[in-house]
């Protein structure tokens, strides 16, 4: 499914979009993560400012890192920031 | 009491100047900038005078912290009654102009009357001049900040207004260090209408610190916070600009007049390419560690040649998506036009995007814009619509009423597209998709703001916020408990206004409210608790509102769009917001009526009267 990169896990990971075939939200972070060690996740948890959409969706309104994904969904990971 | 220091009052239509003591009593109870600006004006101003007449005043005021080592503190309050809403309003600004006048030894400004030439104010250690600006008239604010600073020399700092606020404009705003601008409510036009077109500013004086060594504590504290956090690090990367991508992600990012909250050209008008495309270097107010400015320069194409700051987050929202405008290069340009001219550019990208729904629905026609294409996604009619908006010529004259008066001219299916609270056009932050922010510009007594507070920290990006009683992220798409959240988020907003620091240091919890009050406390030498610091918060709030009050505003509310029109698509599909629910837990909390007018025992328990005669 397609993964959208935003912010500072962009520049870490040098692309804005990336592909990755997963069942669930955190068998994806682990895939994305290994590519890019502590970009994501830390200590197995996900990073502070790190935050994970699914189809517009922040996982923490959905089931955590426990969402399971179905073909189709767009996965989005971003860094927490401010604007105004 | 070592920020208790002297005010200094310029009557324009006499001339005269005086100092006059602060009332220390003040200092505890309003704290400062916008709070200290709110007192003043509520205790001078009539909130039924005509805003653009020599009646209204403009009360400049710098904060506790302003000018100390405390970071992101060198911010200053503008406060006036609004030609645009016809209330209250306060706007802060930061960049280097309000650490130089807090340098000069007064807490506040107040100018009043009107002149009957132009003329501009120079203010320095312990005095001031009015010289004649006959010769400054007419130019914009890039040549009027040149032209002073060559008259005075390079080191004073400028404050001025364009032709817009001349024209008077009822979203013209000041403009401080040439891109910095308090800018909301039309400040650049009540200074027009006064004929002061600048402020110039030279001090030496270092502010005073209470308690040298619990302050210094508290700033290298509150550094070293703001170092850590990882949650401002896309701040300092991409600005504010950082934002487009996120929201577009979330589906509320303003889009073709709030008629979508997803762009499909949102990442040509992203932090990430504006990095990439324009930025030459990171700029950073007085004092500020985390320099989220961005000094941008456009080197081909029509606008080539165009270099200056910015532009922000509401800049790309305002004259990029909400117009449909995915040319990146016209929003710099747009944004750099409207800052030349001294204009809010929330109110003018809003404008522009209103009349392109207006030709959309058959409400106004490309001949109404002297052939102007009146199309979304024409960043080059933008750009000429800012120009024409700060000549106020043509389709611009309508549009520089503000979007309410346009709307009114226009008829009633304009007034149902016409996206404002009280007369001020909505930002870039569409309150389908977080309910909370749909009470915040609701009930934010100058119209509508994204900033006192913005709920989407927590409500969108799940921060949570202890001190304010703020747990786990709440459901964003829900309405339970934003009247609990809004209101002691509001009164922090106001307490961070009235010291005046940067809003990002609050927005996430990398300063608590314990901490705020620590700074403020070794500065003053006072000895407030952060219950101390929410109830003055709480109380420059009611004090704003007794002045909308006087000026005739009752039950707040929304423009029609928020509330009974979803998106088509994204994830905000279906999503409005359900208003008065949320106002009915609010007013309760606040202890209103359900006018929205503060009860007598609330005003008795924050030592307020009314407008005009707070306590």
């Amino acid at each position: 499914m397609r993964v959208k990169f935003i912010g500072l896990v962009r520049d870490a990971f040098g692309t804005p979009e990336t592909q990755v075939e997963a069942r669930g939200v955190e068998e994806a972070l682990r895939l994305l993560d290994a590519r890019h060690p502590g970009k994501i996740l830390e200590d197995e948890r996900l990073r502070s400012a790190v935050l994970v959409l699914v189809n517009g969706h922040s996982i923490t309104s959905l089931q955590g890192l426990g969402t399971e994904l179905k073909p189709g969904d767009e996965l989005t990971i971003l860094t927490l920031t401010a604007g105004g | 009491m070592a920020s208790m220091r002297k005010i200094l009052r310029v009557n324009l239509t006499d001339s005269s100047i005086r100092e006059e003591e602060l009332n220390p009593e003040n200092v505890a109870k309003f704290i400062g900038g916008s709070g200290l600006g709110a007192k003043i004006l509520c205790d001078e101003v009539d909130p039924g005078v005509d805003p653009l007449s020599p009646d209204n005043k403009v009360v400049f005021a710098v904060g506790a912290l302003t000018g100390t080592q405390a970071p992101c503190s060198g911010r200053y309050a503008v406060v006036f009654k609004s030609p645009l809403t016809g209330g209250y309003c306060d706007a802060h600004s930061g960049g280097h102009f309000p650490a130089e006048l807090k340098f000069t030894g007064y807490e506040a400004l107040i100018v009043e009357g009107a002149s009957p030439k132009p003329v501009y104010l120079i203010l320095r250690d312990g005095g001031a001049e009015l010289r004649s600006a006959d010769h400054l008239w007419g130019k914009n604010v890039f040549a009027t900040t040149d032209a002073i600073q060559s008259e005075l020399g390079e080191d004073v700092r400028v404050a001025a207004i364009g032709r817009a606020g001349e024209k008077q404009v009822r979203f013209a705003c000041l403009m401080n260090d040439k891109f910095r601008a308090p800018a909301r409510g039309g400040s650049g036009a009540v200074l027009g209408a006064k004929r002061l077109k600048a402020i110039a500013v030279r001090g030496t004086k270092q502010p005073p610190i209470a308690d040298e060594k619990r302050f210094t504590a508290a700033a290298k504290q509150a550094s070293a916070a703001l170092r850590n956090f990882e949650g401002l690090a896309g701040l300092r990367d991409h600005g504010t600009a950082s934002f487009v991508n996120p929201l577009n992600a979330f589906g509320v990012l303003p889009t073709r007049n709030y008629q979508s909250g997803v762009f499909e050209g949102a990442e040509n008008i992203s932090g990430e390419t504006l990095t990439r495309l324009y930025l030459k270097k990171r700029t950073a107010c007085f004092g500020c560690p985390l320099a989220c400015g961005r000094w941008t320069r456009i080197e081909e194409g029509p606008y080539a040649g165009t270099e200056g700051e910015g532009p922000e987050y509401e800049a790309l929202g305002g004259f990029g998506s909400l117009c449909g405008n995915s040319d990146l290069a016209s929003v710099i340009r747009a944004n750099y036009v409207a800052n030349d001219y001294g204009m809010d550019i929330i109110s003018c990208g809003n404008s522009i995007a209103f009349a392109m729904e207006c030709k959309e629905r058959g409400l106004l026609s490309d001949s109404d814009a002297d052939g102007l294409k009146l199309d979304w996604g024409s960043g080059q009619s933008v750009v000429e619509l800012v120009t024409r908006i700060g000549e106020r010529s043509g389709l611009g004259a309508l549009l520089s009423e503000g979007i309410k008066r346009a709307a009114e001219t226009l008829g009633p299916q304009a007034e149902q597209i016409a996206q404002q609270v009280k007369g001020m056009e909505t930002p870039m932050h569409d309150p389908r998709g977080y309910k909370g922010q749909g009470l915040a510009y609701a009930t934010s007594n100058r119209g509508a703001c994204h900033i006192r507070p913005y709920t989407g920290v927590h409500e969108v990006f799940g921060v949570a916020y202890p001190e304010l009683g703020l747990g786990p992220a709440p459901d964003r798409f829900s309405e339970a408990g934003r009247g609990r959240m809004v209101k002691v988020w509001q009164d922090f907003a106001n307490f961070v206004n009235a010291l005046d620091v940067c809003q990002f240091v609050a927005i996430f919890p990398t300063l608590e409210v314990s901490h705020l009050v620590e700074l403020f406390n070794g500065a003053t030498g006072l000895e407030l608790t952060a219950a101390d610091a929410l109830r003055a918060g709480e109380r420059i709030h009611n004090l704003q509102r007794l002045f909308n009050v006087g000026a005739g505003f009752r039950r707040d509310t929304l423009p029609p769009r928020f509330l009974a029109e979803s998106h088509a698509s994204g994830p905000c599909q279906g999503q409005v917001v359900h208003l008065e629910p949320m106002l009915d837990e609010y007013y309760a909390l606040r202890g209103w009526n359900s006018e929205g007018i503060p009860s007598p025992e609330k005003l008795a328990e924050l030592g307020l009267t009314r407008a005009g005669q707070a306590g």
